[in-house]
């Protein structure tokens, strides 16, 4: 067995702790999540010798011990508790040389809580283009503790990291802030109370614990009371310490080239990029890009996807003697997780985007441009991201409001985010819109069909804004709301790091949306594979009865499609149709359309493979012959023998799937992020409510 | 209607003639000044810029204004932060 020993990388944002994780451990690690949250854990192992290697914990980034976003309680949550299993035996605290003040602050802090602590420095390519360097004995023996330096991104010093986190010799525990300035007795009585032996860890966790965490915080505030302790003023005095002792170790330790001109890139890129109208057309037509880039460049990988998943629904059809488990992988299991899959390729696009405009400093002057425009709507400049990832999936873009501070701006993010026009409403859009124009339509030199797709998101886009508004009115405010952060300085990408992102978000989206798909899709296949006893009975001697007759008006597949319709309808699922009609006949939708809003539940683009079940387009529910569905849709006819299909019908269900909520794993990632059921379900009614109103106008205004 | 608003923020970051080492809002420094953060008001405000390295002392230096005239980027010692003009409003500076 080897010996190991736990690595937690703690430092700011934006100082190289991913860098330096990819760069120690490769592609040797998994993500997964903190337990209770869904805040990424990247856990990662790297070699440091023969005998022994290190497990690596990459900590979200923070400015200090005391967290003020979701993603810093994470940092903190791991380094308070010692019986933690993911304590740390080491903390690797990794700091941009070319900040080098601000970011020890948070050194100062982590060591005190009585962990040993390694300073890396890092970006000393950068601070030498400013003309600065540091003399690393000076600046480890000021600090008291050993410094390397290294530059994470192009993986150098690595082997100087490990050398120092196998020698235990040189892990040092020490003390920056003297805590016997706090009255004796409040101490002892905060560490009775918090049960930690360490006066700074205990009077910290107490002070974060009368904030954040409930438990206990009536004790604590008692105590504060007792013995006049005013909590902000002391955590003033610690942060003015604390860089009294950082600023002699910086000036001691730091030298200046005097004659150094720098020319300054990203000052120089910021006036372009964050000018009033340059900055505002660069980033609209970006959006534009990337716009056009999720749809065009995804077009053949979702053809691979497709066919492979055909393939693999045939050849288990095929190997797999009829049956119940033949029918529950096939139109359950694969059905379901196909309709995951078949975005795969949009999202990763989308990622892909998001990931280089994140890692070349972009998306901060994004934030920065926008927060203006989204304060109206309670919101600030960082709901951007999330809003954007929004169009290519809900799940992963309410996940990337976490470092909203605000929890009401964070909130009304998460609240918002799902009227984004996701992918999966795209092939329902697709559909829909190929019944309303011909797809060779033209307004000048404009594809109709792509207008009206992008009318479609840009209702979106609306909606959201107008629902934040809303809610700007209903949501208690908890806290001032502020909009800080660094603009890091302009970088190249760099690729390696890039790819394995891609791959840690790519798998996450799978597993995360894909475990909750099948499992609703396999119940909804029951709902609609089963119905009451005799009905069922029923239609399967019928079609015994018609398959032996010599009669061969129709060839055996427009048989078992026209069967397997039948069942359809008399399934519970169609049950459920009928049972709803009343409810949804004003919008224009009959009992059909009322099963498909049952089987979306699980997914909305479910909704075109119910419609070709429906209307029992040969090959079954997957055969996706979008032409051939949609001249049936077309044909039918309602009891006045009006075409079903009307323009308003089919526009009030267009804006019924552009507003409602329709996606389990949204509701379920809403759930965890906010940690109550309270905001998933105001989600869902709110959402089905604008959309059932939103169609009913429509519906009425066109018919 | 709006654009009236935001330029009159505008016209405030270029008010005329500020003397030089006068004691004025950080809201009010113009491009090219240099100066330095005297005091931060409100107590939660400043331990969050405190802990973002604003303290008394450290040189700061107006560098962008978004689109709209809000918020605002400036160079804090040795880097680049943004935030609101409402917040640039609790900071007081002396400029040089
Ligand atoms: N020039 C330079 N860039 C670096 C260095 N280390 C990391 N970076 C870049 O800094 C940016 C932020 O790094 P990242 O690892 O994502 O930081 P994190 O936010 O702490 O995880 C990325 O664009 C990196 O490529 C370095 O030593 N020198
Ligand atoms: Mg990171």
């Amino acid at each position: 067995m080897k010996q190991e020993i736990t690595v937690a990388l703690a430092g700011n944002p934006n100082s190289g702790k991913t860098s330096l994780f990819n760069a120690l451990t490769g592609l040797n690690h998994k993500v997964s999540n903190f337990p209770g949250t869904t805040v990424e854990k990247k856990i990662g192992y790297s070699n440091l010798n023969a005998e022994t290697r290190a497990q690596i914990i990459d900590l979200p980034g923070t400015y200090s011990l005391y967290p003020k976003s979701a993603d810093e309680l994470v940092t903190y949550d791991i380094l308070r508790n010692k019986a933690e299993t993911n304590f740390p035996d080491l903390v690797l605290f990794i700091a941009d040389a070319s900040n080098l003040k601000r970011n020890l602050l948070l050194l100062t802090q982590v060591a005190d809580l009585g962990v040993p602590v390694i300073l890396a420095l890092n970006m000393v390519d950068l601070a030498e283009r400013k003309g600065i360097f540091y003399e690393l004995d000076i600046l480890a023996k000021e600090l008291g503790i050993p410094v390397v330096s290294i530059n994470a991104r192009n993986k150098e010093g690595i082997s100087k990291i490990k050398n120092l986190l196998l020698d235990e010799s040189k892990h040092k525990k020490v003390t920056y802030f003297n805590i016997n300035q706090v009255d004796q007795n409040l101490l002892n009585e905060i560490g009775e109370i918090t049960d930690k032996k360490n006066p700074y860890a205990a009077l910290q966790y107490a002070i974060n614990a009368s904030v954040y965490l409930n438990n206990k915080a009536k004790q604590i505030n008692a105590a504060f009371e007792k013995y006049n302790f005013n909590p902000k003023q002391f955590q003033e005095l610690e942060i003015l310490q604390r860089y009294k002792v950082i600023d002699e170790a910086v000036r001691l330790s730091r030298r200046q080239k005097t004659n150094h001109v720098i020319k300054n890139i990203t000052q120089k890129a910021d006036v372009i990029l964050t000018h009033r109208i340059w900055g505002l057309v660069i980033f609209l037509s970006l959006l534009f890009l990337v716009f056009q880039a999720i749809f065009s460049w995804s077009a053949y990988p979702m053809d691979w996807v497709e066919m492979g998943f055909a393939w693999l629904n045939a050849t288990i059809e095929k190997s797999l003697p009829d049956g119940v488990l033949n029918d529950l992988l096939v139109h359950g299991v694969v059905a379901g997780l196909s309709g995951v899959i078949i975005f795969l390729p949009q999202i990763i696009i989308l990622f892909a985007f998001i990931a280089v405009l994140e890692d070349v400093g972009y998306m901060a002057r994004v934030g920065f441009i926008m927060d203006r425009i989204m304060r109206p709507f309670g919101m600030n400049g960082k709901s951007i991201v999330p809003l954007i990832s929004g169009m290519a999936c809900a799940v992963p873009s309410i996940m990337a409001s976490r470092s909203i501070e605000n929890k009401k701006e964070r909130l009304i993010t998460i609240l918002v985010t799902p009227l984004m026009s996701c992918s999966a409403r795209l092939p329902v859009y697709t559909l829909l819109i190929g019944m309303l124009v011909p797809e060779s339509a033209k307004w000048g030199p404009f594809n109709v069909h792509g207008v009206v797709l992008m009318a479609m998101y840009l209702l979106g886009f609306i909606a959201a804004l107008a629902s934040a508004a809303v809610f700007k009115l209903f949501v208690k405010s908890k806290g001032t709301a502020y909009f800080m952060m660094e603009l890091p300085s302009y970088k190249l990408p760099v690729w390696n790091n890039l790819l394995i992102t891609l791959y840690e978000k790519g798998s996450a989206f799978v597993v995360g949306a894909g475990k909750i798909i099948v499992a609703v899709s396999v119940i909804l296949w029951a709902f609609a594979s089963f119905g009451p006893r005799g009905n069922m009975r029923a239609i399967d001697e019928k079609y015994a009865i018609l398959a032996t007759s010599v009669d061969a008006t129709m060839s055996s597949e427009e048989l078992a499609a026209q069967k397997s319709a039948e069942r359809l309808q008399a399934s519970y699922a169609g049950e459920f149709g009928r049972w709803i009609e009343p409810a949804i006949k004003p919008i224009g939708f009959d009992w059909k359309m009322g099963i498909a809003l049952l089987t979306s539940l699980a997914a909305r683009e479910v909704f075109v493979g119910t419609m070709s079940t429906i209307y029992s387009v040969g090959g079954g529910a997957e055969g996706e012959d979008l032409n051939s569905i949609k001249q049936k849709m077309l044909a039918e006819k309602n009891e006045k023998g009006e075409p079903l299909y009307s323009v308003a019908t089919i526009l009030s269900l267009m804006v019924f799937y552009a507003f409602a909520m329709q996606c389990m794993s949204t509701l379920s990632i809403v759930k965890s992020e906010t940690q109550s059921w309270k905001w998933p379900i105001v989600q869902f009614i709110y959402m089905t409510a604008l959309a059932y109103v939103s169609s009913l106008i429509v519906f009425n205004i066109f018919s | 209607m709006s654009s009236i608003i935001f330029s009159f923020f505008r016209n405030n970051l270029n008010s005329p003639k500020i003397n030089t080492n006068k004691r004025v809002k950080l809201s009010e420094l113009k491009f090219k000044q240099l100066a330095t953060v005297a005091a931060v008001h409100g107590e939660e405000l400043s331990l969050k810029l405190f802990e973002m390295g604003l303290l008394p002392g450290e040189e700061v230096e107006l560098e962008n204004i978004a689109p709209f005239g809000d918020p605002i980027a400036i160079r804090v010692g040795e880097y680049k932060m943004c935030l609101r003009l409402s917040d640039a409003n609790c900071i007081d500076i002396n400029v040089k």
